[in-house]
């Protein structure tokens, strides 16, 4: 709340860092188009870790990547919405200005990160190449700027690694590396993608403990994109839910994870193993990730729902405020139409 | 040794991509021998005004096709010239050749597989089917056509082959790019805000390279291959300027009464192509990022 009117005393006319309206992503294929990304909205405030929960292939990384921009196109497209980012339609800019943007002002880390970095190009260099291609730093400068990172995202002995190559490093420094190249800009948003898919426990623990810490030290918001609920309660503040192209439920963790409100977040959070209950089996969900090209009428979650009516494969169900700050896409929670059938 | 190693050091870092290549080259015997050949052709080539006994032109028609002897150890021609200071010399023309035809089809095909593999679509399909054209032909026969009318002279020779030889490149550059375009860290520098031309010179590009330096060093051997089948068949070099090719080409004639003429420059050139074979087979095992750890 504080950071909202330190915004509006300077003028500014927003209080949200990043707003999603209405996003549509589609990819046309020769089966039909298929609906990536179908009709989101969320909002990340100054400071927020926000986490976007859902199973491979909801579209957490397609929406990732309509922010940057950067869905391959073809056969890609964002078809409608917007992308506010500091008050401005990232939709309406041009390519250039997009340039601009990623790398500085949002950047992104991913899954892999044996793969993300330039197997020749030694790994301070590649740091360096990030802030070059957004200042005028001399190389002398931007180097020893690399070396500084490399130590504050945990590297010992930074000055040496930088002059290694990514293959001399391990998975856990890649990591850190990339994450680096991500926050040597100052960037207002980092997208990490499963950041931690691909490391083991330990380094898992490591890499979310440092992104807490630079959550803690900058100014930086992070979107974080996971399929782990377990990270998501213990790093983020606000989350969503994803099913099949479309935000399901929403809210600050703390309330989604006391009161799930939607019957799918209930349900992934029964299938999630816990220390403090015995059980013989894990609870799964029936059914399969829907068909994007053909989605389910209605509701998209009713053929896999237990509490499903008629009524949910006829109307889509709109976000429902249920709690204060906590929405929930489901038809339980408007009570005349509910009752009605 | 080293101070040999301290530059290495200093000029690669520790273990660098061209470090490990040269670590693995050391226990590679083949690579090695091919390694050597080439570096003696080299020497051959760039000191043969000191190293060769003989004026290579020097006729005397008196002593014409005399057998190999201490005197002349590869023995003389039907002029009576020694043929170890032609082959001296011929060395040069073998190795410019290999080298020009090489860097022209080089420049071509990287330019044209790296348009064609990053942009893609029509600029693409253009460049493909004029590079599937010229490797509909055969490349020695369309050479043959080539300097024929072009003219004969060892420019339109070596014009001639890398007209020939660079849609080889051309599509092993745009596979690569092809594949390389698609990685994850390509991504990474998009997502930093890299322009298109930036991420193809720095990142694109350079991780491209490995097979072509491979192809490179086996398309030397072609070429000297090639420029000494064209100089056989009188479309090359002209007399009496020495070439292997033309050395076996007038040996030819003599082959019962003086078959070193045409045997020893044969050896030569099998041995040169062999080397610069096992040199790229070696490289090719060097660069493999699945033999390494």
């Amino acid at each position: 709340m504080t950071l909202d009117l330190e915004y509006s005393e300077k003028g500014m006319q927003h209080n949200h860092l990043l707003e999603i309206v209405d996003l549509k992503t589609y990819f046309f294929t020769k089966r039909g188009a298929v609906k990536a990304v179908d009709g989101i909205s969320f909002t990340i405030d100054a400071g927020d870790v926000f986490g976007l929960v859902g199973e491979s292939g909801c579209g957490k990384s397609v929406t990732a990547l309509s922010i940057l921009r950067l869905v391959p196109d073809p056969p890609g497209k964002i078809v409608s919405g917007q992308v506010i980012f500091e008050g401005e339609d990232l939709l309406q800019k041009s390519e250039e200005e997009m340039r601009s943007i990623r790398g500085a002002k949002i950047s992104m880390i991913f899954q892999d990160p044996l793969t993300s970095l330039d197997p020749i190009v030694r790994v301070g260099e590649q740091i360096v190449e990030a802030i070059r291609t957004h200042t005028n730093m001399n190389p002398q400068k931007a180097w020893e700027k690399a070396v500084k990172i490399l130590t504050e995202v945990g590297i010992p002995d930074a000055e040496i690694r930088a002059k290694q190559y990514p293959f001399q490093l391990s998975g856990g420094m890649r990591q850190r590396v990339m994450i680096a190249i991500a926050l040597v800009t100052e960037p207002r948003l980092l997208i990490a993608d499963e950041p931690t898919t691909n490391l083991d426990v330990t380094i898992q623990a490591q890499i979310l403990t440092l992104l807490k810490e630079i959550k803690a030290k900058t100014q930086t918001s992070i979107l974080f994109i996971t399929h782990n609920l377990g990270i998501v309660a213990w790093l983020c503040n606000k989350l969503a839910v994803m099913y099949a192209g479309k935000i399901v439920e929403y809210g600050a963790t703390k309330s989604v994870f006391s009161n799930p409100l939607h019957p799918y977040t209930t349900l992934l959070l029964k299938a999630v193993p816990r220390l403090d209950i015995k059980k013989e089996m894990l609870e799964s969900i029936e059914g399969d990730v829907p068909d994007l090209v053909n989605p389910p009428s209605g509701c998209r979650f009713h053929p896999r729902c237990p509490y499903a009516k008629k009524i949910c494969s006829i109307i889509q169900p709109p976000m429902i405020e249920v709690e204060e700050g906590h929405y929930a896409s489901c038809l339980i929670y408007d009570k005349e139409k509910w009752r009605s059938v | 040794m080293r101070p040999l190693k301290d530059l290495k050091k200093l000029l690669f870092g520790e273990s660098s991509e061209l470090s490990i290549i040269i670590e693995h080259l050391k226990s590679d015997k083949p690579a090695l021998f091919g390694l050597a050949v080439i570096i003696l052709l080299v020497l051959m080539a760039v000191f043969a005004d000191f190293i060769s006994p003989y004026d290579p032109n020097l006729q005397d028609l008196s002593r014409r096709l005399e057998p190999p002897s201490w005197e002349h150890p590869f023995g003389r021609d039907e002029f009576g010239r020694d043929i170890l200071s032609r082959i001296i010399y011929g060395s040069r023309i073998s190795l410019t050749v290999g080298v020009v035809v090489i860097t022209i089809s080089l420049l071509i095909g990287t330019a044209l597989g790296a348009l064609s593999g990053y942009i893609g679509g029509w600029i693409d399909l253009v460049i493909m089917r004029v590079a599937d054209i010229f490797l509909a032909f055969p490349g020695l026969l369309l050479a043959i056509g080539l300097t024929a009318v072009l003219g004969q002279s060892i420019f339109n020779v070596m014009a001639a082959l890398a007209i020939v030889n660079w849609p080889g490149y051309a599509r092993v550059i745009r596979s690569q790019i092809l594949y390389i375009k698609g990685l994850d860290y390509v991504e990474a520098a998009r997502i930093m805000g890299a322009s298109n031309a930036r991420i193809l010179a720095s990142h694109v590009l350079p991780n491209s390279f490995a097979p072509i330096i491979v192809l490179a060093t086996i398309g030397m051997g072609w070429a000297i291959l090639a420029e000494a089948g064209l100089s056989f068949l009188g479309l090359g070099v002209q007399p009496p300027t020495p070439s292997w090719g033309s050395i076996i080409a007038t040996g030819r004639d003599f082959i019962f009464r003086a078959p070193h003429i045409t045997t020893i420059p044969g050896i030569v050139l099998a041995l040169s192509i062999l080397a610069f074979n096992l040199f790229g087979d070696g490289l090719r095992d060097a660069l493999d990022p699945r033999l390494r750890i």
